[in-house]
């Protein structure tokens, strides 16, 4: 029996078999159309482009080209010969190969030869390596029967016989090395008569305080304190301490790169602003742990000042400490560079919550491409990349490097996917992980 | 004017063109409502290579020219897909309606369903109506 919408509209035999003609090829165009949609969607190609004629349009969606630096862009697209151009994108998915594409200025000299280089990571880790950082201030650290105070960035060392006056027990100490003692420069000591430094910590009743010029500090809450320093830093005082250091009005909360919850939403703390994460992908993508949340009150959250959203283009905050899968060597990013911790100890004081793990690999590990001539005036350059994908990070960055210098209108980058079973399974793993991560409830720990 | 070029052709191609017109209506609505099921399973997944916006075009501009054509070649007013695929689609249609209310509390995704589900029972019934 033919299937017939349309039953009751009759038509003659010979008609009728023209009609079963149509109407197989129709549902049978139907069918391939699907399945070349389906191969478009299940081998998603994922495409960014910048033009260098509006270098500020909201459609380009690759990151400034430049040398180098941010502070040294790409102006109009004129590009010198034999230096490193740098441009970066964030391209979530297993892909093959990366296809750079860029039409030349019709005016500008042809190029002779030329390079990609692409490296994958996050974009945080592939900032230029800023000096390494010595322990985080409040550190009570002990070396050799010398005890020191880390106070403002400086080591300051109780004088003999002062550890006593002040009330601190030996205990709440930690024994380091002395070569971990060099990376903060050494202070003023500190002396029983002149009172408490700066970046001392307190607990008054149940409360945590740190003093900061003169005056008591008081943090949010316990799981704030908790989420800059440990119990044992603190030394135990009663409420007299307040007719020394009178209570500053202006309280302590979340140490910078905490992730804390309110409602729904989840944040990253970084500099006194929280940056709200846009979705459940972004937060696994960047590396985080639902584990490290902590859930914050609506007076903790009104501290804060809210920016913009973290999205998947988004780098990591100043404060978030990266660690190596190898080594567990870690990295603090502050002021667009990323700073080594040089020991445990010290990565120990920085750290309350786990690190966001990636491989050492990944700063090393680069695909290449050689430029080639295409139509029209146009360059390419195709690079695999299946080696880079089990590497952590969202990260692209391409560096090109030209023999001669030109000038290129805009520039056109393809993630794509070959058609193999294993981006078939990778497909199929993400879609149950993306309809998990929308149904499933994460542990986002409740106020 | 617009039927005119439907007029120039021979009843029976201007039936064949009805009947294929039904059956495109039928793609159309099962891509549609198989990229609605899909976006509301995980949103982007479609439409971030075929706006929806496109489909629902191409639907109303197939049942635009369905009913062109009736008129023309003066085909019945036969219920055709309304009474073979309502319930199936006001089933979908309940389930995406759900979907989109998983962050509320379930006691109230389950009111606001029924209230709408018996608002547009009645709506279909008053439209019944002769």
């Amino acid at each position: 029996m033919w299937f017939d919408l349309t039953e009751d509209v009759t038509l003659a035999e010979k008609d009728r078999a023209r009609y079963k003609k149509f109407q197989t090829a129709l549902y049978a165009l139907a069918f391939l159309l699907a399945a070349i949609m389906a191969v478009r969607v299940i081998f998603d190609a994922q495409n960014f482009t910048f033009s260098f004629a509006n270098p500020d349009s909201s459609k380009n969606s690759i990151a400034v080209p430049r040398y180098q630096s941010a502070d040294f862009p790409v102006e109009n697209g004129r590009i010198s010969a034999g230096r490193d151009v740098y441009f970066d994108m964030a391209a979530t998915g297993t892909f093959s190969k990366a296809v750079i594409e860029f039409p030349q200025d019709k005016d500008a000299s042809g190029i002779n030869s030329g390079s990609i280089i692409v490296k994958k990571s996050y974009q945080a880790l592939l900032y230029p390596e800023g000096d390494p950082i010595g322990f985080k201030d409040g550190s009570l650290l002990k070396n050799n029967g010398d005890y020191y105070l880390v106070s403002q960035g400086a080591l300051r060392h109780f004088d003999t016989g002062t550890i006593p006056i002040l009330g601190y027990a030996p205990e709440a100490f930690i024994e380091v090395a002395p070569e971990e003692l060099r990376f903060n420069p050494a202070g003023q000591p500190i002396r029983g008569d002149e009172g408490y430094p700066d970046n001392s910590i307190f607990k008054i009743d149940s409360d945590y305080y740190l003093l900061e010029s003169a005056q008591l500090k008081k943090f949010s809450s316990e799981q704030a304190f908790l989420s800059q320093y440990e119990p044992r830093q603190a030394l135990e005082k009663n409420t007299d301490i307040f007719s020394r250091y009178p209570l500053s009005e202006i309280p302590i909360s979340f140490s910078d790169g905490s992730l804390i919850s309110y409602g729904e939403s989840v944040y990253i703390v970084s500099d006194n602003k929280i940056l709200p994460i846009n979705n459940p992908v972004t937060f696994l993508e960047k590396g985080f742990a639902w584990e490290d949340v902590i859930a914050a009150s609506a007076d903790e959250i009104a501290l804060y000042e809210k920016t913009k959203l973290f999205t998947i283009k988004s780098v990591h905050p100043d404060g978030t400490v990266f660690a190596t899968i190898e080594n567990a060597k870690h990295y603090m990013v502050k002021d667009s560079k990323k700073h080594l911790l040089p020991s445990q100890n010290i990565a120990d004081s920085w750290l309350r919550h786990s690190p966001i793990t990636f491989s050492e690999k990944s700063l090393e590990t680069a695909s290449q491409c050689e430029i080639k001539q295409g139509f029209f005036g146009s360059y390419s350059c195709e690079i695999p990349i299946t080696s880079l994908q089990q590497l952590a990070g969202t990260n692209y960055e391409f560096i090109m490097k030209l023999d001669n210098g030109t000038k290129i209108d805009y520039l056109n980058v393809s993630f794509k996917k070959d058609i193999s079973r294993s981006n078939l399974v990778a497909f199929v793993r993400d879609i149950y992980n993306k309809i998990k991560n929308r149904y499933v409830p994460q542990a986002v720990p409740a106020p | 004017m617009f039927h005119k070029p439907f007029q120039r052709l021979k009843p029976e191609n201007l039936i064949i063109i009805y009947k294929l017109l039904n059956d495109s209506l039928l793609l159309w609505l099962a891509l549609f409502v198989f990229a609605m099921v899909a976006e509301g399973l995980i949103p982007g997944i479609v439409s971030q290579h075929l706006e929806l916006y496109k489909i629902a075009f191409a639907m109303l501009i197939n049942i635009v020219l369905i009913r062109k054509i009736r008129e023309d070649a003066q085909i019945g007013n036969a219920d055709i897909l309304s009474k073979k695929i309502a319930w199936p689609l006001f089933f979908i249609f309940v389930l995406l309606l759900f979907n989109s209310m998983l962050k509320l509390d379930i006691y109230l995704s389950l009111f606001i369903l029924a209230a709408i589900s018996t608002t547009v029972y009645f709506i279909f019934k008053a439209f019944q109506e002769e």
